[in-house]
């Protein structure tokens, strides 16, 4: 038999990683692309509206270090949706867990010994918080093959009922002209690395999180069991991969993870639990998971990326006139853009496909 | 495609560049008025950025950025101290009880920033000037004339008027509440009140099965100290011909037939006054004040129909009771809150 004189090989594809983050700079360039439209149409100063985006963070001391903060408890939802996601299980309780653990997490800074003792409690507890909200959907699944993404989501709203009505009733500090629990003593708080600027170690305890996140995917065999079992539930029982673990866990991690972030909230500037802190922040993580891809080292750039759009469109309506909500709609775009892409990618490869056959 | 897309974040990125200003130091003079929430509809905000504005406009280099905080008081913080850290302002002016409990928080990171907040109380911040208008007068107001129109439809009793509040909040326990009990007190000692809690300052159909609740139980007026969602109760009371009094503005042209007296507040006066003195270097910061009917600051609106067609007698004794209440008696002095 001839062998041929040189094999073909088809290029390799690029790392999962690597895809991922291509992502997030593509979403990065449609987010400049559009913020610089809006200024051109929606400010009467186009010039300052660009610069409260590309200038005011990076000039000003305190503000790239609160991007940095603010995108901590985003990233650390955002590696509960991943999680989640990666298993198959689409969660949408995210909210109501993270609002739960910031309530827990104030309740237990208020009344846990004063110090750092009283900050690892408290990060405990919302963690145990959103835990709780996520319980009644991973029992559900796990012994009634209920849909995670209705019980989540029904499960999320009833917290955020209970959350608000502790917040303004029983737990409402009654000296406080805003409806917030009475606050932490400082030194339970999470520790400013630098004032004037709000960092504390809440991105660096973020970025650990989607470390073990990454390893936990690439390295262990545990992790890729979890990705095959969320594409494959069948082939993955069929394999003897621990299926019944696998319908649960990762529902109840994605619930810790949410309130651990809403910990941070209440462990952060605010300085306790105020009515409406999770802020939408429970469903942003849903966004930021998806633009990196459901890939643990994309989330600090993904999120990175939310949490710049968020502080550039409030300096924006600072310094300018941009409508506050402007990164809302920049957000929108930049997710609906990011959702799209498989979609276009399979409708232009049968596009393709189709003028071959015609063709031939 | 991709090429179109990077080379087009980079023009705009070249752009901002260019137009970007050098940085400055604060200058003093430069105004942010922080409206916690949306001015438009609001009485008390509107008269917050009127008074401002027009002291800013007498003031020679003064500038001022309106800057709306919007509902969700959990996004204050944030907005105030990314105003702070823009650099760009000398001095934050708002209006809000909850307001001087976030800046002193940004203040401890800001120290040089300045804060001038309106109906609000904290004494001795080096940086804050308060003033707080004596919201027992003005509770006291709307009670006394809540009590004349009650009593005078029901005769016969029971004597029941209705208070409904977005939430409780330390100024409504201990100034508002009580001011009013004591005006429908000060008609007949056998008044008492319904109370109901909306949750919020925007649910205006809460407000009004509350106020539907209410009215069912016998009040025969409502004062509703609840925001936006006051307009569900307003809303009610026009259908069921029922009465409501208003609080910190003019509520005539919600419902002429119904709203029949406003109690007010002079912000747009107190904010011109006082932000005027501060941007000519008057030297207010560390002081709070409380500011009260005796100086007109707290007074009321006899400009609504409702309240011209009611009957002689009742006008007569109310406006009585104003004046008495002008010159101290009851005498409601806070010396502070």
């Amino acid at each position: 038999m001839k062998e041929p004189d040189s094999i073909a090989l088809a290029p390799a594809p690029p790392s999962r990683a690597w895809e991922a983050l291509r992502r997030v700079s593509l979403s990065l360039a449609l987010a400049s692309l559009l913020i610089g439209i809006l200024a051109l149409l929606a400010s009467s100063d186009p010039g300052a509206t660009l610069s409260a985006f590309f200038i005011a963070p990076f000039r000003s001391r305190s503000l790239f270090p609160a991007i940095l903060e603010n995108a901590a408890p985003l990233a650390l939802a955002a590696l509960g949706v991943l999680v989640s996601f990666r298993a198959g299980h689409f969660s949408l309780g995210g909210e109501g867990q993270l609002y739960f653990g910031a309530l827990f997490a104030a309740f237990a800074g208020i009344y846990a010994p004063e110090g750092y003792l009283g900050l690892a409690l408290a990060l405990a507890a919302g963690a145990l918080g959103g835990l709780l909200v996520a319980a009644p959907a991973a029992a559900g699944k796990r012994w009634a093959g209920a849909d995670v993404l209705l019980t989540t989501f029904l499960l999320s709203q009833a917290a955020i009922f209970i959350a608000d009505w502790a917040i303004a009733g029983p737990l409402r500090d009654p000296n406080n002209n805003l409806v917030a629990m009475a606050a932490i003593p400082r030194a339970s708080l999470l520790p400013r690395l630098s004032p004037p600027t709000i960092l504390s170690p809440a991105p660096f305890l973020a970025l650990a999180a989607i470390i073990l996140g990454w390893f936990f995917f690439s390295r262990c065999k545990r992790g890729h069991q979890l990705s095959i079992y969320g594409k494959n539930p069948l082939f993955a029982r069929l394999q003897g991969f621990p299926v019944r673990a696998f319908s649960w866990q990762p529902v109840l991690f994605a619930g810790a993870a949410h309130g651990l972030a809403g910990a941070l909230l209440s462990l952060g500037p605010n300085g306790t639990a105020v009515r409406g802190i999770s802020g939408g922040i429970g469903w942003s993580a849903i966004g930021v998971s998806l633009i990196a891809g459901n890939e643990a080292l994309a989330l600090p750039f993904a999120a990175l990326l939310f949490s710049w759009l968020d502080a550039g469109s409030r300096q924006a309506s600072i310094v300018s006139d941009l409508p506050p909500d402007a990164a809302l709609v920049v957000k929108a775009l930049v997710i609906m853009a990011a959702t799209a892409k498989p979609l276009i990618k399979r409708f232009m490869a049968r596009r393709a496909a189709a003028k071959t056959e015609a063709c031939a | 495609m991709k090429r179109v897309l990077f080379l087009s974040v980079a023009a705009v990125i070249a752009l901002s560049i260019s137009c970007a200003k050098p940085a400055e130091a604060p200058n003093r003079l430069s105004v942010a008025l922080f409206v916690p929430g949306v001015a438009s509809g609001s009485p008390i905000y509107e008269m917050l950025v009127s008074g401002a504005q027009k002291a800013v406009a007498e003031s020679p280099g003064a500038t001022i950025k309106v800057i709306e905080g919007g509902y969700d008081q959990s996004a204050w913080l944030d907005k105030l101290r990314d105003i702070a850290a823009s650099g760009e302002f000398g001095l934050i002016v708002s209006s809000n009880p909850a307001i001087p409990e976030l800046c002193a928080k940004v203040a401890e990171d800001y120290p040089e920033q300045r804060f001038f907040i309106a109906d609000a109380y904290l004494d001795g911040h080096p940086a804050m000037h308060t003033v707080l208008y004596n919201q027992i007068e003005q509770g006291y107001i709307v009670g006394y004339l809540a009590g004349l129109v009650s009593k005078a439809a029901r005769p016969a009793g029971p004597l029941i008027a209705g208070l409904i509040s977005a939430q409780r909040y330390p100024t409504f326990d201990r100034l508002i509440e009580p001011g009013f009990v004591a005006g429908l007190k000060a008609v007949d000692p056998g008044f008492s009140v319904e109370y109901r809690e909306i949750g919020n300052w925007y649910d205006a159909n809460k407000a009004a099965e509350l106020a539907r609740s209410l009215y069912a139980a016998g009040a025969e007026l409502i004062l509703p100290i609840a925001g936006g969602a006051g307009q569900g109760v307003v809303a009610v009371a026009a259908e069921l011909k029922k009465k409501v009094v208003w609080f910190d503005g003019s509520g005539y042209r919600l419902g002429p037939d119904a709203v029949i007296g406003c109690a007010t507040i002079a912000q747009d006066r107190l904010v011109y006054e006082r932000l005027k003195a501060l941007l000519a270097g008057d030297k207010l910061y560390g002081k709070a004040d409380i500011v009260s009917a005796r100086e007109s600051y707290v007074g009321f609106d006899a400009d609504g129909p409702a309240y011209k067609a009611l009957p002689q007698a009742i006008r007569s004794a109310f406006e009585q009771a104003l004046t008495e209440l002008a010159q101290g008696r009851p005498d409601f002095t806070l010396t502070s809150f």
